[in-house]
């Protein structure tokens, strides 16, 4: 195999497993998730060339993944289809599958950007890198998580 | 860094709910890889079966017609075109088996894992529609040359029966084993797509 090709599935395998969570979190479709998954890894590989280590890999990795998703979650807004039923499939504990299911409805209830910033919070990034790869100032990461937090409350509340 | 949310109970469970799902869903994408791995040796177990019989019906193919041809009354053009063509087949045969390279297949990446299994498809079809043309007519030579050599007149009919229901059964033996083959080829190019 190329040397290319080694290099970045190097790379990528260190965080797949994070870009396929974060596919799960703008799409309810296991096979929606699937395209996008694939779409991002495609994406990833066309821009690694162009990539030259300007930035952090990791940065560079989660902003190519939440570019896509958040155009991808838009334009599935403005087509307005029906989002189908969550379902975790290989799950067979019904109390651990609600629970999954309403951390989806919490996460899936905010918008792009929202869900986005709190990916990345809870993927343990600072607050610096959240808003290096979304294009935000640090005191709106800030301010944005303090809604979140307040939204979250309110939901669980009700 | 500016840790947020470490005393708020929301976030907490919010974080412990998304390692949850994270490795959830890596346990399920890996169980699904898994079994996508087995679904595709087993499709490719039944092509290397395929050609496996084919080598098998070739090989005997060739001694037989030449015993055959020598203790009968058979032209010894008709044993050397049998043979020909079986030897013709067998040297296709380990060719495309070759490129094949079923042991490579299964880790290959899907463009050319499709390539190849193409490949394959198309040999078979081409060596299908020969065979199915070719087959009827070696088989009715071989009725017409017995009859020829038959002393009773009165046998006509009979050997046209027969020799209509063998030419019947070869035709459907063999589009029952292409219907086989289409089968083993679609579930197998469906398992690396």
């Amino acid at each position: 195999m190329e040397e290319k090709t080694q290099l970045f599935l190097k790379a990528i395998k260190a965080y797949e497993q994070t870009i396929y969570t974060v596919c799960y979190m703008f799409s309810t479709d296991k096979e929606e998730v699937e395209d996008l998954y694939q779409e991002i890894l495609i994406k990833l590989w066309e821009g690694y060339e162009g990539f030259g280590g300007r930035s952090d890999l990791k940065t560079w990795i989660y902003r190519v993944s939440l570019n896509y998703c958040i155009n991808f979650g838009q334009k599935r807004k403005r087509d307005k289809e029906k989002q189908k039923d969550f379902s975790l499939e290989s799950t067979t504990d019904y109390e651990k599958s609600l629970q999954l299911k309403q951390l989806y409805s919490r996460i899936n209830s905010l918008g792009m950007v929202d869900r986005s910033v709190i990916l990345l919070w809870l993927e343990g990034l600072s607050y610096e890198e959240i808003a290096s790869i979304i294009g935000i100032s640090v005191k709106n990461v800030s301010f944005k998580l303090v809604r979140i937090k307040e939204q979250l409350k309110k939901m669980s509340h009700n | 860094m500016k840790k947020f949310g470490e005393e708020s109970i929301e976030m907490q469970t919010l974080q412990a709910e998304y390692n949850k799902l994270k490795s959830n869903l890596i346990h399920q994408k890996q169980t699904i890889e898994l079994l996508q791995g087995k679904a595709r040796k087993r499709n490719l177990n039944k092509i290397e079966k395929e050609i496996r019989n084919r080598f098998l019906m070739n090989s005997l193919c060739i001694p037989s017609v030449i015993i055959i041809c020598y203790t009968t009354s058979f032209h010894w053009a008709f044993a050397l075109f049998i043979c020909l063509w079986s030897l013709i087949d067998l040297c296709f045969t380990w060719w495309i088996k070759k490129e094949l390279d079923a042991p490579s297949l299964l880790n290959a990446d899907v463009k050319t894992a499709t390539i190849k299994i193409n490949k394959y498809h198309q040999f078979y079809m081409k060596s299908f529609i020969v065979g199915m043309v070719c087959a009827p007519i070696i088989l009715t030579y071989i009725f017409i040359h017995i009859y020829g050599h038959t002393q009773h007149i009165g046998v006509f009919y009979d050997m046209l029966i027969i020799a209509g229901i063998t030419i019947l059964l070869s035709l459907v033996s063999t589009v029952v084993q292409y219907k086989k083959h289409q089968t083993a080829y679609k579930e197998l190019i469906d398992s690396f797509l």
